[in-house]
């Protein structure tokens, strides 16, 4: 059996498909089958991203779906190395659905306060309905400063949880990458590439810990 | 005297502290509730009586009119063809 990771967040535009689509990338260039459940039916942003993919001559990431539940998504996991499961920009009862199925969920999250309140509340919840603290992790997203990465860590070390080493810097760079239909481990800039690469090898680590 | 190097700057950490409540969002559906559907009265195929009808009368011929419906045990829609189809037959 392959191993299911989901990111998941109560709030839009912290990096959940930003995430699913550089770990999909990453994996399915390493030799491992990979499967995307795009679980936000009325978006689909990693369905479409990975439309403009194809379009633009890219390698796919994997076998790419939108899909409506989660036991729809979880049908054929199996079958794949890894099941990235990206969720919708809310959490609810298939939040907690995809994180008791998860061998590791991702909770992505910006360096404000605004983001990383929510993103603990939902740790905590996981947490609390038997999620085990050891498959929640958080990934620090759109970050700028040093000071601003050190004190997001001490917030999520201070409350139980893990956050992934590396973090996703905020660049504009890395929006056209995906405009584009690349990752951000595939940006023009190598120096930006590695740094997205430390943060997709803390993640992989920790998937296969 | 013993050199010490420069007093190690204290970092302070601008976020507070972190919750300790958790969020009760997990057993919310995926979905947001849709409004019910507003019930429409269909009007009653069965009986034909598909079409609204409305008169002003007076008030004696309204307690007459119900009255007589009363005590024969009609509707009013009932009285009404009935009055409709004698007055036909009577014309």
């Amino acid at each position: 059996m392959g191993y299911i990771v989901s990111f998941i967040a109560q709030k839009g535009g912290v990096g959940k498909s930003t995430l699913t689509r550089a770990l999909a990338r990453e994996a399915n260039s390493a030799g491992w089958s990979v499967k995307v459940a795009d679980l936000d039916t009325q978006q689909g942003t990693v369905a479409d991203w990975h439309k403009v993919r194809l379009n633009q001559g890219h390698e796919p990431v994997g076998s790419v779906e939108v899909i409506g539940s989660v036991a729809v998504a979880l049908k054929n996991a199996a079958s794949y190395d890894l099941l990235v499961l990206d969720a919708a920009a809310r959490a609810s009862a298939v939040t907690a659905d995809l994180a008791k199925h998860s061998n590791l969920s991702v909770i992505p999250t910006c360096a404000s306060r605004d983001d990383l309140m929510p993103a603990i509340r939902l740790a905590n919840e996981l947490r609390k309905t038997g999620v085990p603290t050891s498959k929640i992790v958080l990934a620090l997203t759109r970050v700028t400063t040093e000071a601003e990465i050190r004190e997001a860590r001490e917030f999520i070390t201070e409350a139980g949880y893990t956050a992934l080493d590396g973090c996703l810097y905020e660049k504009p760079a890395y929006r056209q990458a995906q405009n584009g239909g690349l990752a951000v481990t595939e940006t023009r800039y190598k120096g930006l590439n590695k740094k997205a690469e430390v943060l997709m090898q803390s993640l992989v680590n920790k998937i296969i810990e | 005297m013993t050199k010490f190097p420069k007093k190690p700057a204290k970092l302070k950490n601008r976020l507070g502290l972190p919750p300790v409540e958790a969020s009760t969002t997990l057993d919310q559906p995926e979905h947001a509730p849709a409004v019910p559907e507003t019930i429409v009265k269909v009007a009653r195929k069965k009986t034909g009586r598909t079409l609204p009808f409305g008169t002003r009368v007076s008030p004696e011929f309204m307690k007459d009119f119900k009255t007589v419906a009363v005590q024969d045990e009609m509707k009013h829609v009932e009285l009404l063809e009935k009055m409709l189809s004698v007055y036909k037959a009577q014309r």
